[in-house]
């Protein structure tokens, strides 16, 4: 009965959220059309204009707000409905029979909403209907011409993911009986980073519709000055920030679980979270440039739009399987439903731009190349083609398949030898970016930005020299110093300028500037973050050793100066799984000192016995892992067989990920708001003009 | 069982319908003015430009821009600022006043600032297309 | 070209759509490798051969059963441990890496390189994305050229009067800046 009415709730939110985009596009519509000199309500005179359309249009922008409210209300209805029965083991339910059993860990309970294709779309829908929530109530009172624009977009987005709830993927559908038990969670989904990584995602992904929400409200509107923009930065940054978040944590489990020795195997799921995020990453830079200079409309406008279908394209793949084969396509029954949306939005979006394009003119020059714009629009370049690099690579087995017939692999080779050197390209200019000044900088200033960090970047090279000959990791490696030291740079001289020009102390003046110029320095932060995750990666790519051994128990193995110690097997029954673990101790080869116990295991679940999980063995310090996997035994422990691998540097890339979101949280944070000038006089604008106008 | 769910989600549902299309019946909503958004954009671009000034001055302080540079776009920037203070300080009190239309705002702002160009001899980077948004 | 076992695997992971599920059965097969025979590797016939000269090999093969997404040398298909033995073998017989390569090539074709072939067709893989690039860099000099314009020296105009009221309501608003 109350899955009935879970099912019940989501059609008529469907309802509701068709009404509500009607009505903000029409109230929308209303609006500007009121207020726009030279359009047919206008020729009536201002007032009669208002009697007649501006009540309407607010009472139907109203209507709009109103219905974000109820869909987010019925969506949250439905969703708390199937956590209900996945908690209480309603096997009846199709959707809770294939993703949960009753032995599950609560916990594991709880997050099996994501863990299956119909619960995961439904789970998407409530976040989307929150950050759409979140988005009305916080612009309730502001942007009066393109909020009703942007609910509509925004109920247009969650008509769709209703749609396929209601009409294929419908997570209350019933088997007719019920079974004793369910089938049971997929074991690799029963991890820890499995539970919060695509939580992260999905906070990334859909928050990122917020700002699409607010570009097309803005083409609608034909309001394309500089207040979307502003506007719109903070919301692009804080889902920026959980996509981030999102990626580097798949990252870890990957590395914790899929024991390969890697974190990014370049696998079409993994490509689909980071093509919105190279995007993304490249609006947040060129945004600034519209911001400060005026220019890069049709650029910006197009770029949140290439985030939003790319992150619709890549729930697609994921959710089709059509990267897999051509053919599990045709047996998706969601997949048309989102190549209909695509094209729809595709093809609607590009025609309102096409007409909006006179109203996007720039409204300046560049005054030289050698300026913070110039580098961002490389910067811009770099981020466009690499996402053009990722998209093509993944997508090039099906094009192969589709036109020549035949299925061509394109994994980590292809991706690190063309991508590669735009990222090391990227990195550069990290490191160039911050080093000029909006407009010009001229010869003598850039002399003086650019001494210290190149200086310090040519000395490291004869130290790297003795680490290694390759090429490619003595250049990376001299790049991330680069860069880090130009934003060291950066901090002191900013540090004592500041402390020039105001007599403080050195912490104080390090506070100030941190909380005067956040945004710059929160990216500073950031970049920070950017560089140790290069560290990390230069140094597991090219610094890994690795081995494959048969040890029998008591038996030793030396890696990399370290002595690796099978002494048992050991076999431990849990809730709904038995754990086998390895335990393998870990000494210095040089003193034989010893280090630490590590313990790799293999998961054996009951309701999958044939798909045992790996649990690497860890012993994690700054300078570098030894990671060992169990790759099988003898049948009592007698001998068993591992795979070792040392990674260097690996920790780093999880502490960036750290910097990456302790930097977002320093831009994003509420700056010092000047109050506004004694002056004005009863203006206006004093009591019209909400507080909101803090920078974004 | 059925009618029982039924019976609920038509209950649920006339509340929800309810809720959305009120305000469709409701009168005169004391809503924020459009004249105020106007205002709020010019005060946005006054920020813009205040904030840039700012920029410029640490940038220079920090050895990023020259001085000689640093003067021709400070004052280029100062301008453009002042020129929106005027605007706003110029604009009457009181909100019974005619409708401030971005369009005319612009051409105001656009004229006054070709004026004063001429009379400094800007170069020809923040050239009459300036401020020019829409 | 095709082996039964590969069709037999290539239609059993086209039913699954994710990596996860063709990493799922990697490890079911492992297992069952593991549990009814010994392991893999370290009692094959070619004792003089270890695990890790074969895995110098391996690493720069790819699984062909895997779509690409795995290295033979850390996958744990049963297919791949016959891959495996099989370099132990042509490695005893004295075959060099590339050689073995070349032999794999042409068994299970361009799907173990990882990499599309530098050959016909697939030539479109390699080169659309430089084209894509440096067009790209072309496209935004030429804009950057059009946008920069040649400046004329900057002169020394001066503000009307010394400090007039504008200004001085200018640094009134500045202050709020500080």
């Amino acid at each position: 009965m109350i899955f009935d009415f879970g099912y019940l709730a989501l059609v008529l939110s469907l309802v509701l959220c068709a009404f509500g985009m009607a009505a903000g596009f029409w109230g929308g519509q209303l609006e500007s059309r009121a207020f726009y000199p030279g359009s047919a309500a206008r020729k009536l005179g201002p007032d009669t204009a208002k009697q007649f359309s501006a009540p309407w249009s607010e009472r139907l922008t109203d209507s709009s707000f109103h219905s974000v409210y109820a869909v987010c209300g019925l969506v949250s209805v439905a969703a708390v409905i199937l956590w209900y029965g996945l908690l209480t083991d309603q096997f009846q339910l199709s959707y809770i029979w294939n993703s949960s059993e009753r032995s599950l860990p609560t916990f594991y309970k709880f997050a099996a909403i994501w863990g299956g294709q119909a619960g995961s779309l439904l789970f998407w829908t409530l976040l989307l209907s929150l950050f759409s929530t979140a988005a009305a109530l916080t612009f309730r009172n502001k942007h009066r011409y393109l909020m009703p624009f942007v609910n509509a977009t925004l109920l247009a987005t969650l008509l769709f993911f209703l749609t396929l709830l209601v009409f294929s993927a419908n997570p209350f559908e019933q088997i007719g009986i019920v079974p004793s038990d369910g089938r049971g969670l997929n074991p690799l989904l029963q991890n820890y980073w499995m539970v919060i990584h695509p939580v992260m995602l999905y906070l990334g992904w859909v928050g990122l519709t917020v700002p699409f929400a607010f570009a097309v409200a803005a083409l609608l509107s034909k309001r394309l000055d500089r207040r979307w923009v502003r506007t719109v930065r903070r919301w692009t940054l804080i889902p920026w920030m959980f996509l981030s978040a999102g990626i580097i944590m798949g990252s870890q489990w990957a590395y914790m679980e899929l024991g390969w020795g890697g974190y990014w195997a370049w696998d079409p799921v993994e490509n689909a979270s980071f093509l919105p995020w190279l995007t993304a990453t490249a609006f947040l830079h060129s945004v600034i440039i519209q911001e400060q200079r005026g220019i890069l409309k049709v650029w910006n406008v197009t770029l949140i739009w290439l985030t939003f279908t790319l992150v619709i394209l890549g729930t697609f793949t994921t959710r089709s399987g059509i990267l897999s084969s051509v053919h599990s396509f045709a047996q998706s029954p969601v997949g048309p439903y989102f190549l209909v949306f695509l094209a729809v939005t595709t093809v609607g979006f590009l025609l309102l731009l096409y007409q909006r394009i006179p109203y996007l003119q720039g409204e300046n020059e560049i005054d030289s190349i050698s300026s913070r714009e110039g580098a961002f629009l490389a910067n811009n370049w770099l981020f466009a083609g690499i996402a053009f690099v990722v998209l093509w690579g993944t997508f090039y087995p099906m094009f192969s398949e589709i036109l020549t017939g035949e299925r061509i692999a394109v994994a980590a080779p292809w991706f690190n030898r063309v991508a590669g050197p735009l990222f090391l390209l990227l990195f550069v200019l990290m490191g160039v970016g911050p080093l000029l000044g909006w407009r010009r900088t001229g010869a003598k200033a850039l002399r003086r930005q650019f001494t210290w960090p190149v200086a310090a970047a040519l000395v490291s090279v004869p130290f790297l020299l003795l680490t290694s000959r390759n090429v490619f990791p003595v250049v990376g490696f001299s790049t991330c110093i680069f860069v880090a030291a130009t934003i060291v740079q950066e901090f002191v001289r900013g540090t004592i300028a500041r402390r020039k020009s105001r007599g403080e102390l050195l912490p104080a003046a390090l506070w100030g500037l941190m909380r005067r110029n956040g945004r710059r320095y929160g990216g500073y932060v950031i970049h920070f973050g950017i560089v140790l995750i290069g560290v990390a990666i230069i140094g597991n790519e090219f610094y890994q050793s690795t081995t494959h051994v048969t040890l029998a128990s008591g038996a030793s193995v030396d890696l990399a100066g370290y002595t690796l110690t099978y002494t048992d097997l050991e076999s431990e029954r849990r809730s709904n799984h038995t754990e086998i673990r390895a335990n393998i101790s870990v000494n210095d080869s040089a003193t034989g000192r010893f280090l630490s116990e590590i313990v790799p295991r293999r998961n054996i679940y009951d309701k999958a016995p044939d798909q045992p999980t790996s649990e690497v063995g860890l012993r994690m310090t700054p300078a570098e892992d030894v990671y060992v996997i169990l790759n099988g035994w003898e049948g009592d422990g007698s001998s068993a067989t591992f795979t070792v691998y040392i990674n260097p540097l690996t920790m780093w890339m999880w502490v960036g990920g750290l910097f990456v979101v302790l930097g977002t949280a320093v831009s994003v944070w509420p700056h010092p708001r000047p109050a506004r000038t004694p002056r004005a006089v009863n203006s206006p604008f004093r009591e019209s003009a909400p507080a909101g106008q803090a920078p974004a | 069982m059925l009618w029982l769910a039924l019976v609920l989600i038509g209950i649920v549902g006339v509340v929800a319908v309810g809720f959305v299309i009120w305000p469709l019946f409701r009168s005169a909503p004391p809503m924020s003015r459009p004249e105020g958004e106007e205002i709020a954009d010019l005060h946005t671009r006054k920020e813009v430009a205040l904030e840039a000034i700012r920029e410029l001055e640490f940038d220079h302080s920090v050895g990023k821009i020259e001085s000689a540079d640093f003067e021709r776009f400070n004052r280029i920037l100062r301008n453009r600022a002042s020129t929106l203070i005027a605007q706003i300080d110029g604009l009457p009190d009181g909100s019974e006043r005619i409708v401030a239309s971005k369009v005319i705002l612009d051409d105001q702002l656009e004229i006054e600032i070709v004026g004063r160009r001429r009379v400094e001899d800007v170069p020809p980077d923040e050239s009459s297309s300036s401020l020019r948004e829409e | 070209m095709d082996s039964p076992l590969k069709t037999r695997l290539q239609s059993e992971i086209a039913a699954h759509s994710t990596t996860l599920r063709s990493i799922l059965i990697a490890i079911f097969l492992l297992l069952a490798a593991v549990c009814s025979s010994p392991p893999l590797l370290a009692q094959s016939d070619t004792t003089e051969i270890t695990a890790d000269e074969v895995n110098e090999v391996a690493q720069h093969l790819w699984c062909p059963l895997c779509g690409g997404r795995l290295r033979l040398d850390s996958c744990e298909l049963k297919a791949c441990g016959q891959m495996k033995e099989l370099i132990a073998i042509k490695l005893a017989e004295g075959a060099d890496a590339e050689s073995i390569r070349d032999y794999f090539l042409e068994q299970y074709g361009p799907q173990v390189l990882g990499e599309p072939p530098r050959e016909g067709f697939n030539w479109l893989a390699w080169i659309l994305p430089v084209v894509a690039v440096v067009g790209g860099a072309i496209f935004l000099w030429t804009r950057l050229q059009e946008m920069t314009r040649p400046r004329s020296a900057a002169p020394a105009g001066a503000a009307g009067g010394a400090v007039d009221e504008r200004e001085r309501r200018l640094d009134e608003e500045l202050a709020r800046y500080d």
